[in-house]
């Protein structure tokens, strides 16, 4: 079973002359064979430390810290030795299925590339190999769905074959990035019972990217949330679910619908000019003078974790 | 219980047809009808392609229906004359899913304004700046964004000049299609409000176009459901 | 900090500064700004007058840096002053083509239906017509000069243009802003050239670019024949006197050679720029994006 350990991370980035601060100072522990969900909404960095841990930033990029796998820090290791652990150990499955998969090329093949790459297997022992993959994957009239090609399917069915090809190398580690966006409920729902099967089948680790709450409900173990580019709380499923303790996450859950829309007051943050001390601080209705200046420390409660002088 | 109808889809259907010689129709939908009142919002709920976009466009006057009329104040929109027509474009309008293509990406959002300002006719500059002041406090926008290209703003931001630009018009009904879908949650929940309270203020009935039900039953006062063709009132 | 109204000269070196990643389309600035230069400076900076005679077929000496022509002016000073020519004679026949093209194909690519198929038709006729061997065949009835030039080639090559503005109208009229300006009110007209056009900016101008080039080298090989008016010598007119009257023969290559390189490199620097608009459209639409108060429109104060 694998870790990932991620120490202090911090990503910055220039665009049009100002400076992004995606991450500040991230530290997350990711237990082999557990589900965690890394939570948020646009622009808190969360898809920036998924690129992260594979290395798949813009060139401009500057990033600290330490990402630890196996025993090795990923943002030290060369461009070799991430072509090996890319795909084989850390598969990473990236937002928009549709763009991922090659539009002239049939899906079994498509499948079955990976195989024939890494691990240097046959074509035809790979496509067999894809074809039992896609067995799994409850596809009905087998043999026409490996000379498919993707315009033939919704983009839900397209989705669980992007699924179905990062399993095909039994990866330690999966990070899924918004693996529901923009697909419709019925889509949803076939994407979530595929990702809690492959969690049962496998028991790959699995870092969830997603702002979907019904995702990360179903098959979660833990919940981080994220905000501005920090990681606000962390904890088991159930307890984040019964009470969150952070007043964002707080605030977020109630502007589910399940909760009325209530909205959160005040403007989203400016990632190229985030507030001083703790982030959230300017639309928190518990503030206090020491939210302003101090960068409030992770507090450990309970098991849990919460970035918050509410709890200090 | 809400008075004046404002406009009344009757037995709308459409059907769009392609092919040059043999024109082969794929039927959307079929003898829809609804009214929406005034100062009331009317939601239209159904699955991902049923048409809700179709029919929010065709209650526009975006697109035309291959049966059935639309009416405006009592008058069929897709014949009224020049005068009449103008003033149905004035106040009725729509508001669409991607906040940030709803903008031309090559134009700074001061200058969005004022064209429209423009198109009603304000020829006082002040005045016209008056009147953007005024909409921007009323969506919650600051001084700063007028100079701003679409693409630098965040989608809430968008999707507030958007409703800005409308509102500019004093329009009657606005007809949504989708207009939170592409945001955040916790942006959702402000735009939704915001949504509210400009209804209650200037007194704008909505056509509500949404797939996700608990979305349609928080704005709605009378729900159609294009899934099976009934309607519930709430 | 955003990028505002970065107009003029500062706004071109701000955007050199920015088009750092490729630097071959920096020297491509830099050598085109230097022919403008040049061009426009001629009087300033050519040693001697157009019309001033000096001694025939000199070689390159203190005096005259390049020697003289037949005719005894001075080849450094021509070459100067041919560049007004060559560079004016290019930029208007891309100003036509490119403003004919832009214009129907707006229209064709808005309105659709017959009036697009009917102005594709006539596009098509145009794209069959041969371009130079109808100017030639024009010098040979009307009198030979660049405005024939000008006019032939501009009034042929928007063919091309319309083809790529009219697929981007197609493409832009769908987008989200297009529908809500025609629901918002907008006039078609102004739907068309308030809202639609400033789009296609990074079609046109790109196209513009190496129409001024394409037309800068038919100019030369049209000069070359004789077409164009000896009063006013272009590059390609220097090169075709070369020819005529002795140059080749007396192997002055300080003639011939120092024009063709000119039409060669400035051509060079115009495909250059072309490239790098196309690599770095961001930066090329910011920078746009800041002249259009210039163009048109209030502004709020």
């Amino acid at each position: 079973m694998s870790c990932l350990h991620i120490k202090n991370l911090s990503v910055k980035f220039k665009t049009g002359g100002a400076t992004v601060f995606a991450v500040s100072r991230v530290s997350l522990d990711h237990t082999g064979g557990e589900t965690l969900a890394l939570m948020g909404e646009t622009g808190c960095g969360k898809s920036v430390i998924a690129n992260s841990i594979v290395r798949l930033l813009p060139e401009n990029t500057s990033i600290k810290g330490e990402i630890f796998f196996k025993g090795r820090d990923l943002l030290k290791a060369s461009e070799r030795e991430l072509n090996q652990i890319r795909g084989q150990e850390i598969a990473i499955i990236l937002q928009n299925p549709g763009l991922a998969l090659n539009p002239i090329k049939k899906l079994g093949k498509q499948i079955a590339e990976p195989l024939v790459i890494h691990k240097k297997m046959p074509w035809k022992q790979a496509v067999l190999q894809a074809e039992q993959m896609m067995n799994q994957l409850r596809f009905t009239g087998l043999k026409e769905k490996i000379k498919a090609y993707p315009f033939q399917f919704s983009g839900g069915m397209n989705q669980r074959v992007i699924i179905a090809s990062s399993m095909v190398l039994n990866p330690r580690v999966i990070i899924a990035d918004e693996p529901t966006k923009g697909l419709d409920l019925e889509a949803r729902k076939e994407v979530m019972k595929e990702l809690a099967d492959i969690k049962k089948r496998k028991g790959s680790s699995l870092l969830l990217i997603t702002h979907d709450f019904d995702l990360s409900r179903e098959i979660a173990d833990r919940i981080a949330i994220m905000y501005a580019g920090e990681i606000v709380e962390i904890a088991q499923k159930k307890e984040y679910f019964k009470e969150p303790l952070h007043p964002y996450a707080r605030a977020l859950m109630q502007s589910l619908p399940e909760n009325g829309f209530k909205p959160i007051p005040g403007p989203p943050v400016a990632m190229t000019d985030p507030p001083r001390g703790c982030k959230f601080h300017p639309r928190c209705p518990f503030r206090i003078k020491r939210c302003a200046s101090e960068r409030p420390p992770e507090i450990t409660i309970n098991g849990r974790q919460v970035r918050c002088f509410l709890y200090a | 219980m809400l008075p004046l109808c404002l406009m009344e889809i009757q037995d709308v259907s459409k059907t769009f047809r392609y092919g040059l010689i043999k024109r082969k129709g794929r039927s959307v939908f079929n003898n829809i009808s609804l009214s929406i009142p005034s100062g009331g919002t009317v939601g239209i709920t159904g699955k991902s392609g049923i048409g809700k976009t179709s029919l929010g466009k065709i209650a526009a006057g975006i697109i035309a229906p291959s049966k059935g009329h639309v009416l405006y104040k009592g008058k069929d929109i897709f014949k009224m004359q020049k005068a009449e027509w103008n003033t149905f474009r004035t106040k009725v309008q729509m508001m669409f899913q991607d906040p940030e293509g709803a903008l031309n990406p090559m134009k700074t959002i001061g200058r969005q304004f004022n064209a429209v300002c423009r198109l009603m006719g304000e020829k006082d500059k002040n005045k016209a700046c008056k009147r953007i002041q005024e909409v921007m406090d009323q969506t919650g926008l600051s001084d700063e964004i007028l100079d701003r290209f679409p693409n630098e703003l965040s989608g809430g931001q968008n999707q507030r000049v958007a409703l800005g630009r409308v509102l500019l018009l004093e329009p009657e009904i606005i007809i949504l299609d989708e207009p939170t879908s592409a945001l955040d949650i916790s942006v959702q929940a402000q735009i939704l409000q915001l949504l509210k309270t400009i209804q209650k203020e200037n007194r704008i009935s909505y056509l509500y176009i949404s797939h996700d039900k608990k979305l349609i039953e928080f704005m709605s006062d009378t729900i159609f459901s294009m899934d099976k063709d009934e309607q519930d009132s709430y | 900090m955003k990028q505002k109204a970065t107009i003029g000269f500062k706004g071109l070196l701000q955007f050199d500064k920015e088009a750092g990643r490729f630097p071959a389309s920096r020297a491509g600035l830099i050598v085109f700004l230097i022919f403008l230069f040049i061009a426009l400076f001629a009087g300033i900076l050519a040693p001697y007058g157009p019309n001033e005679r000096f001694a025939p077929f000199e070689s390159p000496s203190h005096s005259h840096l390049l020697g003289t022509n037949d005719m005894g002016h001075d080849i450094l000073t021509e070459l100067i002053y041919g560049s007004r020519v060559s560079l004016l004679v290019g930029i208007l026949t891309a100003c036509l083509a490119t403003g004919l093209g832009l214009v129907i194909g707006l229209v064709s690519g808005y309105f659709r239906g017959i009036t697009d198929e009917v102005l594709m038709a006539v596009t098509d006729i145009f794209l069959m017509i041969p371009r130079i061997p109808l100017v030639i065949i024009c010098a040979v009835f009307l009198r030979s000069s660049y405005w024939l030039i000008i006019l032939v080639l501009g009034l042929l090559w928007w063919t091309t243009t319309v083809r790529i503005v009219r697929s981007k109208i197609l493409q832009i009229r769908e987008m989200g802003f297009v529908i809500s300006a025609e629901t918002l009110g907008f006039s078609k007209f102004h739907i068309l050239f308030s809202e639609i056009l400033p789009n296609t900016v990074f079609v046109i101008i790109p196209k513009f670019m190496l129409t001024v080039a394409s037309a800068m080298i038919a100019e030369a090989s049209l000069s070359f024949l004789g077409l164009g008016d000896p009063s006013s010598k272009s590059w390609g007119m220097m090169i075709r006197y070369a020819f005529e009257r002795g140059g080749f023969i007396r192997d002055m290559w300080w003639w011939y050679i120092p024009p063709g390189l000119c039409i060669t490199v400035c051509v060079l620097s115009i495909v250059l720029m072309s490239f790098s608009l196309e690599n770095s459209v961001d930066r090329f639409t910011d920078f746009f994006r800041g002249l259009i108060p210039s163009f048109t429109g209030m502004r709020r104060d």
